[in-house]
Parts: structure tokens; sequence; C-alpha cells
């Protein structure tokens, strides 16, 4: 393997894993919060990927354009999710939001098959072949696109969690429910705020994957699997460690696809899953549990 | 005397099956210090996590300035302006020191005056000043008191309760809790103490009650009740 071959797949990889960090970001807001892994992420994320294919097929509308009405439009869809189906159920513990998250993952999925049909999609532009050349490195012009979009989204949630008053109750509710309602911050909005998060990204995330590769109605359980095992290696709870996970998710399976074949390469990443859910069960980039904390 | 603030009456509670309280009633007015004090177990804590709206009674009333708050939201109780520093302090342990004070003002009623109320509970606790961007869980037993009863204030509450703020604090923080709680008295705070801290908390109080298995066993002014020979027996043997 010269050394350009492996800067080569390393920036695939990177480039990639973004996509899987922005769901994974979406997936640790939601799971800080009700403690539960929103199972239909992934198929939100298919649903936004289906909004911008038709808007650019039947309105010509330029996909990264598209954004200004998808990710408003999902930020106030995982609103109404959250109030509409959450909401009630929420206060009986966390299976019952489980379930309903896994049944609005099997609606969405048959829905689109059925209106749209099954069939792959993607979006063909001018742009989507065209690729920026450095040295003998090629990086895809989506791609890099997808991963600013990512970093964006990133700074974004993080900017939101840490500066306004809004985002630290959303913190501070994480941490203690209980707690965050005696200084009057109420339950219902802080999960309706993460379903929020949560679904804003899965439309940037829609977008980016729109771009950048052909998709169906059943790759969303697929892309909520690789996010779950994003989060895993990042840790629950830290947006920058979801995005890390994500990334370095990315690496290993375009290494892995290299040197071994793609059919490994996922093999290779649910073992990854599952191994460090055994030896570092709070993620590979977080402190140790009682490191930061008395 | 100041205007009847808070007034409790008849209230029952059940854990399950179990009864915590039995008609437990008291009033507290505007200005004054109220201690419930007894041993532990006794319900003080279920007392004050009722008022707060974290557990609705089963029966019996409190009225808080005129409006009817026994099994309301806490965040609506919060709103009202009764604000519970509850045992175990309450913070946010991965936030700052800052960001926790930041959150005490989130109630409506209290968020325009948030920037004033910063300064002001930065000026009574001058300790926290240099720890601001600390995160909570980092700061030691005294000083996360002290946050809590900051963040608390920070809410601007008419009714400030504090459940055990002397608990597994070293006496001369214990000392400094209690300084400051007669200090939030001289500004008009009124606050209703629960203590296992007897002598203290009937010694700062104006009234104060006794709670026994659930039940009020006595009320009266904290000095009568500090001079009570049955207390005095019953709570503060060590202490002769």
């Amino acid at each position: 393997m010269t050394l350009a071959t492996l800067l080569q797949l390393l920036i695939n990889g990177v480039l990639f894993g973004t996509m899987y960090g922005i769901a994974a970001i979406g997936l640790s807001v939601i799971f800080g919060m009700m403690h539960i892994l929103f199972l239909a992420q992934g198929t939100m994320i298919v649903l936004a990927a289906y909004c911008c294919y038709w808007l650019f097929e039947l309105y010509g509308m330029n996909p990264y354009l598209s954004a200004l009405v998808i990710v408003p439009a999902f930020l106030l869809l995982g609103q109404a999710l959250y109030h509409g189906l959450f909401r009630r159920v929420s206060v009986s513990g966390v299976f019952p939001s489980l379930l309903i998250a896994f049944g609005l993952m099997s609606l969405l999925e048959n829905l689109i098959s059925v209106l749209w049909s099954p069939n792959p999609r993607a979006i063909v532009a001018d742009y989507s072949g065209y690729s920026i050349s450095l040295w003998v490195l090629h990086v895809s012009f989506t791609r890099l696109m997808a991963f600013g979009m990512a970093m964006l989204a990133a700074g974004g949630v993080t900017l939101f969690l840490k500066k306004t008053l809004l985002g630290k109750a959303v913190r501070a509710a994480s941490e203690n429910m209980e707690y965050a309602m005696l200084v009057g911050i109420t339950p219902h909005r802080a999960n309706g705020v993460a379903f929020a998060i949560g679904m804003g990204l899965a439309g940037l995330a829609g977008i980016a994957t729109a771009t950048v590769y052909p998709f169906d109605p059943n790759f969303g359980f697929i892309f909520s699997l690789k996010a779950m095992i994003a989060l895993a290696l990042g840790g629950m709870g830290s947006v920058m460690g979801a995005l890390a996970g994500g990334i370095l998710l990315g690496a290993i399976e375009s290494f892995s696809s290299y040197v071994f074949s793609s059919a490994w390469a996922d093999a290779i990443g649910y073992a990854l899953f599952l191994m460090v859910l055994m030896f570092k069960p709070e993620g590979l980039f977080s402190p140790s549990p009682n490191g930061n904390r008395k | 005397m100041g205007n009847l603030l808070l007034d409790v009456s008849g209230l029952d509670v059940f854990y399950g099956g179990a009864q915590a309280l039995h008609g437990v009633g008291f009033k507290i007015y505007g200005g004054e210090v109220f201690s419930i004090i007894g041993s532990n177990g006794a319900g003080k804590t279920t007392v004050l996590k009722t008022l707060a709206g974290l557990i609705h009674p089963s029966s019996g009333q409190a009225i808080f300035d005129g409006t009817r708050i026994d099994g309301n939201s806490p965040v609506s109780i919060v709103d009202l302006g009764i604000s519970l520093v509850p045992e175990g302090r309450g913070l946010f342990l991965g936030l700052t020191v800052k960001e926790n004070l930041e959150l005490g003002a989130f109630p409506m009623r209290s968020r325009p005056m948030a920037s004033e109320s910063l300064a002001w509970v930065l000026g009574l606790f001058p300790i926290l000043t240099p720890l601001r961007d600390q995160v909570a869980g980092r700061l030691s037993g005294g000083e996360q008191q002290m946050l809590a009863i900051a963040r608390a204030l920070m809410g601007r509450p008419r009714l400030l309760m504090l459940d055990e703020p002397s608990l597994g604090l070293a006496p001369f923080v214990v000392k400094t809790v209690f300084d400051i709680i007669a200090h939030l008295k001289g500004q008009g705070v009124t606050v209703l103490l629960v203590e296992q801290n007897i002598h203290q908390a009937l010694k700062i109080a104006d009234r104060g009650c006794v709670i026994k298995t659930g039940r009020v066993a006595m009320t009266g002014k904290g000095c009568d009740l500090l001079t009570d020979p049955d207390i005095r027996k019953a709570y503060m043997g060590s202490l002769q």
C-alpha cells in the first residue's frame, strides 16, 4: 500500500464517516434526554434524502439550497413527532418509546416504498462527478460538501447547547430531570427540543446522503445501525464524541473494504462495536466515568 | 409578623401503601424563618417535596399567597416563586458554576432580572466568583451547598425551601450556611428550613414545628421550642 493510497483511503473514510457522525449526534442528543435509541433516525434521514431528491427533480432546487427548507421543516417535524407520538408515553418508561420508534421506522420505510417505489434513487447534477485533485489525491466535491455540512452541524449544535439558555436547560435536563424541574424546566419542552435537534440533523444528513450516493427506502435501518456504532465508539452524550466516532467508523470501513472486502468492512464495524461496549462502554473519546465527576 | 404567605393544612401523603404524612399543617408568614425539625424518616423531606410539587398529596391543601399549589406541577410552583434546594443539593454536576446559576433564573418571572440577580448572589457568595467556570462536580461539599442556595436565589424566590443544608458539611462551613440564612432573613427572604441540626435550626427560626412519624407534634416560636424540655430530651440529648 503506497502512501498515496493510504491517504486516499483515509480521506474517503473520514469524509464518509462524517455522515455517520451527523446521524450519531442526533441519536446522542435524543438518547441523553429520553434514554432511548431512536431507531427511526436512519429512516428519517432517508425521508429527508427523498425530500431533497424530489425538490431537485420536480422543482430543480439546488440540493444544498434545499437545506434552507428541509432543515427547518425537520426541526418542526421533530417537535411534532415528540408531542404527537412520544409525549404521552415518555412518562411510562423507556420501553414504549422504543417500540414507537421501531414502529415509526417500519411505517416510514413501507410508506416510502409504496409512494415512491423501492428502487434506488440518486441526485445527478453536473457537479456530482466533480472532484478536486490535490497532488495524487482525489476528493469528491459532494463528499467534501457533506463533510462541511457535518462540521457546521456539529458546531451549531455545540454552540446551541453551550451558549443559549435553552441549550443549557437541555443539558441540565439530560443530566437530571427532577433537578431540572426544580429550576423550572418543563420535561416535555426539553424533550421536544432534543427531538427537534435530532430531526434537524437528520434533515441535514439526508441532504448529504442524497447528494453523495444512491439510496433506497431500506437504507435507513443500516444507517441507524452505523450511527449506533459511531455513538458507541464516541461515547453517549457528547456531540464531538459522536462526530469523532462517526469519522473513526468511516475510516475503519474504508480501510477494511480496501484490504478485505466491503462485506468484511461491515463485519469488522459490528465486531468493533461489541468490543468497545465490552471493554470501554463509556466510549473511546470520553474520560473514564469517575474521572470528571466527584 | 408579616402577612400569611403559605398555609398548609391536613396534608396526607402516601408512598404506595405506606402513609408518610398524616394531616400535616402549619402556617408561614412573610419574612420569617420557619424550621421543621424531627428525626430521620419523620417526613420532613416529604413535606418539602410535596410543597415543591414532586409528590402529590392524597388530601389536604397548600395555599401560597392565595393560590392553591398542592398537586400542581413542580414547574408551575417554581414559576410562582417557591424554590427548593433539595437534599443532596440538586446541582447539575456536569455544568459550570455560572451555567448552574444562569439556569436558576430560568423561570419567566426571574429571567428579566438574571444579570442583576447574578451580581447579587455573587455578592452574597464571594467564594463562587473565582469558581465561575469550574464544573460544579469539582467543587467541595461546602462550595456546592453555597452554589445550590445561590442558584435557588437566582430565581428570586418569595419562599426559599432548604432541605438539610448543613448535611455532610464541616462545622465551620455549617456556620457559614447558617450565617447566610440569617443574612437572607435580614434581606426579607422567607425561608422554610428542614434540619437535623436542631439546635442551630431553632436558634435561627422565628417559628417552627416538630414532625414525629408524619404528624406535627408541636408548633411554636423557635426560642420556645429550643427551651422545651421534651424537645431537649428527645432530640438534643447529645448537646446537653
